[in-house]
């Protein structure tokens, strides 16, 4: 692998998001946004509803993040990264880019759920470990099914419904970190739960580190 | 024409379905209505036996056993009815421990059916002055009595599961079924990717319809049985839910399918997908339930397949069971294979 052109590759990447920032903000903008709808709502939310409101909303703006991660470009640029680049390299640097952003959804989703109710986080190590090493993991399966869903003929339903289920474990696992985080689930068992999450971005960056391959082609 | 296979197959299920729901359990302890006795009082309990035919005409006998050594038999044990009896014990002033309550089984014998019991049937309760030799000469006046275990054709009886025990020879070869398609279709779509045999695609189809299915029933057949023994259809079990997961992850691949149009697309698709929903669901449902607590037999540190869940009438009934569903899907999905195929040429 050529790390030179990887850099690059990423760096452009990061090039491209900031030229489509519009495409990008409306991800930010649909993240504050559904805060102040559930809120409007439900002013004062438990502990456990504010674990809950953060994953849902976390989860779906990963998804509605992901159905554009490979549209960014017309389909003649497309037509030229079939020929120039090896679909891994293009992955790698849409899942570096992806869990970055991704992160930044988490933390606004954060924020501004505390801007809006109230601050429940105890122990902001672990939540801000549980939330970078869940965005990796998002990012790795999101960007993957992406890949499968823009090359089909509804991105934008495939890309969500073929991406959520694959998520669910990530959720399942996450909620409880972030429960630990606001000292709502057992802290004993954190670290074995991080550790199934670090498995399961091993097994699924892996899966589409060799499947990419066989997808993106045309 | 039948392969033998088929033949094979239909024999054995027939054979599964017949043994697994005609064999009876044995008989067990059921339940008794008292919790705690204190020592020095008369103590009656009523017992309710699984599968009794206890008559006046036989003696019967209860024993309250502790420790492996202590026996202290009733003085009067009486059947109600077949499944009912109505034992008396004297318990002694002192009880042969220095704790102050012990649970000591219950056992209850006759000569012609053999003996049941129910572990820590119940608590003896002694104040807080305790005579342990006493006790100790009080409660093994009597000696050891001999008891046997009657040998017949029958399933163990298991607390709590009883009945529900004959789900194991269903369930669990549903979902061993599925993951014999589900792994044969893996494969396929591998060799759809790297050999580009794109004819395998339809059997891929097939194979996780077939594979869906059959998950489905399983899920069901244990949501059931969770009803039964839980006493709940749903708990948010680590199992139940990530093997929930499972299936919903293979119910996405037809809606991928449905969503490409192009046939060479979509079969390059559908086959990524497939494998990368095969290497997730793998950690699923064979690691992280392994890992965590969870109430499901094999998981959590329960005993799954070892001695005391799976005895030698189980398995007789229970490997059978396992093969004939693998055939038995396997025959399936071969068949909807070649529907699919036939009406692709129509």
């Amino acid at each position: 692998m050529n790390w030179t052109r990887q850099w690059t590759l990423i760096k452009y990447d990061f090039l491209l998001d900031f030229r489509h920032r519009f495409s990008i903000g409306s991800v930010l903008l649909y993240a504050v946004f559904s805060v102040f709808l559930c809120l409007i709502a439900y002013q004062d939310p438990e502990l456990e509803a504010w674990n809950l409101l953060y994953w849902v909303l976390l989860s779906f703006s990963a998804v509605i993040w992901s159905i554009n991660v490979y549209a960014k470009e017309t389909s003649e640029h497309r037509l030229y990264y079939f020929q120039l680049l090896r679909p891994q390299e293009l992955w790698l640097a849409k899942w570096v880019s992806g869990t970055i952003f991704l992160l930044l959804i988490a933390l606004l989703l954060c924020l501004s759920l505390m801007a809006l109710s109230y601050d429940p986080i105890i122990d902001w190590r672990r939540q801000l470990a549980a939330m970078g090493l869940s965005s990796l993991t998002l990012a790795a399966i999101l960007s993957f099914t992406s890949a499968i869903g823009s090359l089909s003929d509804s991105p934008a339903v495939v890309s969500s419904i073929i991406s959520l289920p694959l998520i669910l474990p990530v959720l399942l696992l996450g909620q409880y970190l972030t429960g630990v985080a606001m000292d709502l689930r057992d802290p004993a068992a954190y670290n074995q739960y991080m550790m199934y999450l670090a498995a399961i971005t091993v097994i699924a960056s892996g899966g589409a580190m060799v499947l990419i391959n066989f997808v993106w082609k045309n | 024409m039948i392969k033998w296979w088929k033949v094979v197959c239909i024999i054995l299920l027939v054979y599964v379905h017949i043994a697994g729901l005609i064999v009876p359990l044995r008989q067990g302890v059921l339940s008794i209505d008292k919790l705690r006795c204190d020592a020095g009082e008369v103590c009656d309990i009523s017992i309710k036996v699984y599968h009794g035919s206890y008559t006046d005409d036989e003696p019967i006998h209860a024993y309250l056993k502790f420790d492996t050594s202590y026996y202290l038999a009733a003085s009067r044990v009486s059947a109600v009815s077949h499944n009912e009896l109505q034992a008396r014990f004297h318990i002694p002033d002192y009880l042969p421990s220095s704790a102050e309550a012990i649970y000591p089984s219950l056992l209850v014998s006759t000569d012609s059916d053999g003996a049941i019991t129910l572990p820590r049937a119940l608590s003896l309760a002694q104040g807080s002055e305790t005579r342990q030799d006493l006790g100790a000469a009080l409660w093994s006046k009597e000696g050891r009595p001999t008891l046997y275990a009657k040998e017949y054709l029958a399933f163990p009886y298991r607390n709590i599961l009883v009945e529900t025990l004959r789900c194991l020879y269903y369930h669990v070869p549903m979902w061993f079924a599925m993951m014999l398609l589900f792994g044969i279709s893996a494969w396929q779509s591998l060799m759809i990717l790297i050999k580009k045999d794109w004819h395998r695609s339809d059997r891929v189809y097939a194979m996780n319809a077939v594979g869906l299915v059959l998950g489905l029933l399983g899920i069901i057949t244990g949501m059931v049985w969770a009803h039964n023994t839980w006493g709940k259809f749903w708990s948010w079990d680590i199992k139940q839910t990530t093997s929930a997961i499972c299936l919903f992850m293979y119910a996405a691949y037809f809606f991928l399918y449905a969503g490409v149009r192009d046939e060479m697309q979509r079969v390059r698709l559908t086959s990524a997908y497939n494998l990368f929903c095969f290497s997730m669901m793998i950690p699923l449902l064979f690691l992280i339930p392994r890992m965590m607590d969870s109430l499901h037999p094999g998981n959590g540190g329960n005993p799954a397949f070892a001695q005391d869940d799976l005895d030698n009438t189980m398995r007789l009934v229970f490997y059978p069971a396992v093969i004939g569903y693998m055939l038995l899907s396997y025959w399936i999905a071969d068949l909807y294979h070649r529907v699919i195929k036939l009406s692709r040429e129509e």
